[in-house]
């Protein structure tokens, strides 16, 4: 029987980006899912954020609503809420460092993003290092609240400044 | 065509054991690696179980090196929102009260960077197991902060032994 | 005569540990077999797309000790319900109080709490959702040790969904059906009423020992 988690795109980053896209979400799946490994900022303390695209570019529209429980290894657990965002600001990589060997590591899970007449949907395992180099991991998820298919997902630091450093894979599950 | 989910290997406790040893299962060109965890049975009712690593001479990493934060859900009882620290001797929970009755339960462990030398190694883990006060999980996240390859895992028993399973993976 | 280049006989073949030389016969064989190396160890079983049914049955389980199972577009019926789980054992289901859940939901809203029985007639996994144009649920559910009949069966499950409010809501948590035996078939279905639309897609995680 053949396997059914199917790569389709892959981003590396080794020197700065302003951005990094994963594209080929079609109508070939109906759930897609996003590992990454690695993903660092080049100004210390800043979230990578995520918005979706559509026909490849990204929707900055004041769309996105997200939720999620913080795992804190330094401190107590927290809640995150956020609704009509112009991007899941904090969700997948939260504050993250710049020292040695801080990062962010994840898995998403992506639903409905093909369907144009569904809003798109992702749930968020989330484990790095944050700014004060300790560890944390956001556990939640987000939806975009506009009825249309998304294409894929683009990364990028809302503040302005690049991604470094990152390993960011797309893959497709049978259906 | 291969695909991305790829089975490595199998590793089974040889009984009731305090220490589970997973040596040389990472190195093989995966940036994750998934382990399931098939827990057979307890010595006794309770307890929990931590993770170390071994590093890349194959020795196991017992400093305090860890950072790891983990709810615990109860099927019984309010959830315990405590599970943390930094600088600790392994990552914890990887599961939570299990019970003596070869019940069983059920473990996702997923690595990442575990092949990287100049990386630390971070974990998610989420649980489910059952002792006679009802229903336990877990949601954990950890990391090893030390930037060095890592080789394998070790899963310790804190105040009781387990006998148990794992099938390890890589995603490519 | 030479066994995969090997004379006389060449060594047993199996997952992992294929050595020789193979024709395209071989290989096949092999397959069949299950003793070549294919890598791709997530393995779809069935996929439902269903529209306006009370339950999906999944029936064919394998002999996988894993399972993993996606639901896409889940659309509900009725207003301000769960998807839930429940399990046949030896084909017969099981609709008593036994199962037992524990899971952490928040909504975008600002609203973040927990949810627990020990005796419920199914198991709540995704969260609540409404039964308005995009309330939709999306999430994921691994089991283990359906097909053991000596072990419980757990499952862990991840969710993020629409509510009637509308508010986006997300959840994560565990639950254990506490009885000892073979689970034959699982079950899905609403809180209450129906199952307007929805993809269901089930997996197993194949090993080898």
């Amino acid at each position: 029987m053949a396997g059914s988690l199917i790569k389709i795109d892959e981003e590396i980053v080794s020197s700065a980006v302003a951005s990094v896209t994963l594209t080929g979400i079609d109508s070939t799946y109906d759930v897609y899912m996003v590992k990454y490994n690695n993903v660092t900022p080049s100004v210390d303390a800043r979230s990578i954020s995520l918005r979706v695209t559509k026909s490849g570019t990204p929707d900055t529209t004041s769309n996105y609503d997200y939720a999620y429980k913080v795992l804190n290894s330094a401190s107590s657990f927290g809640n995150g809420a956020f609704t009509n965002d112009t991007e899941w600001q904090y969700l997948v990589a939260d504050s993250v460092g710049t020292g040695t060997s801080e990062s962010a590591n994840g898995i998403l899970y992506l639903f409905n993003f093909n369907n144009a007449s569904e809003y798109s949907f992702i749930t968020a395992e989330v484990t790095e290092i944050n700014s004060s180099a300790t560890a944390r991991g956001n556990q939640g998820g987000g939806v975009h609240t506009v009825q249309s298919s998304s294409d894929g997902v683009f990364w990028f630091d809302t503040a302005g400044g690049n991604i470094a450093s990152g390993t960011f894979t797309l893959y497709g599950l049978k259906k | 065509m291969a695909t991305n989910l790829q089975f490595l290997q199998k590793v089974t406790s040889a009984g009731l054991v305090s220490s589970f040893d997973m040596n040389n299962i990472f190195d093989k060109g995966y940036d994750q690696y998934n382990i399931y965890l098939n827990l057979i049975d307890s010595s006794t009712n309770g307890g929990y179980m931590g993770l170390r690593f071994f590093d890349s001479s194959d020795t196991i990493i017992s400093g305090n090196e860890y950072d790891w934060a983990g709810q615990q859900l109860k099927s019984y009882g309010s959830f315990d929102n405590t599970w943390r620290a930094t600088s600790n001797s392994q990552i914890a929970p990887i599961f939570v009260s299990t019970n003596d009755d070869n019940r069983g339960g059920g473990t996702l462990i997923r690595v990442f960077n575990a092949d990287d030398t100049s990386s630390y190694t971070f974990i998610t883990a989420q649980s489910s197991t059952f002792m006679d006060s009802g229903l336990d999980g877990t949601k954990t996240i950890g990391v090893h902060k030390g930037a060095e390859k890592i080789t394998g895992v070790r899963l310790v028993s804190q105040s009781n032994t387990h006998s148990l399973s794992a099938s390890i993976y890589g995603v490519k | 005569m030479s066994e995969y280049g090997y004379i006389p006989e060449a060594p047993e073949q199996s997952f992992g540990n294929n050595k020789g030389i193979f024709t395209p016969k071989d290989i096949y064989d092999l397959t069949r077999a299950d003793k070549y190396t294919n890598y791709g160890q997530l393995e779809l079983i069935e996929t439902q797309t269903v529209s306006n049914v009370a339950t999906v049955d999944f029936t064919t389980l394998g002999t996988y000790n894993v399972h993993f199972m996606t639901f896409n577009d889940i659309h509900s019926a009725t207003n301000n319900v769960l998807t839930n789980v429940r399990f046949y054992e030896n084909e017969v289901l099981e609709t008593g109080a036994v199962y037992q859940y524990a899971y952490q939901y928040g909504n975008v809203a600002g609203s973040f709490g927990e949810s627990r029985s020990t005796s419920n007639t199914r198991i709540y996994t995704l969260m609540n959702l409404g039964n308005a144009t995009n309330e939709t649920a999306n999430g994921y559910t691994y089991f283990y040790n359906l097909t053991d009949s000596s072990k419980y069966s757990f499952l862990t499950f991840h969710s993020m969904t629409i509510n009637a409010t509308p508010n986006g809501n997300m959840n994560f948590g565990s639950a254990v059906l506490p009885q000892a035996s073979t689970v034959t078939g699982i079950q899905v279905l609403m809180q209450s009423g129906n199952i307007t639309s929805g993809t269901i897609s089930l997996y197993g995680i194949k090993e080898y020992s």
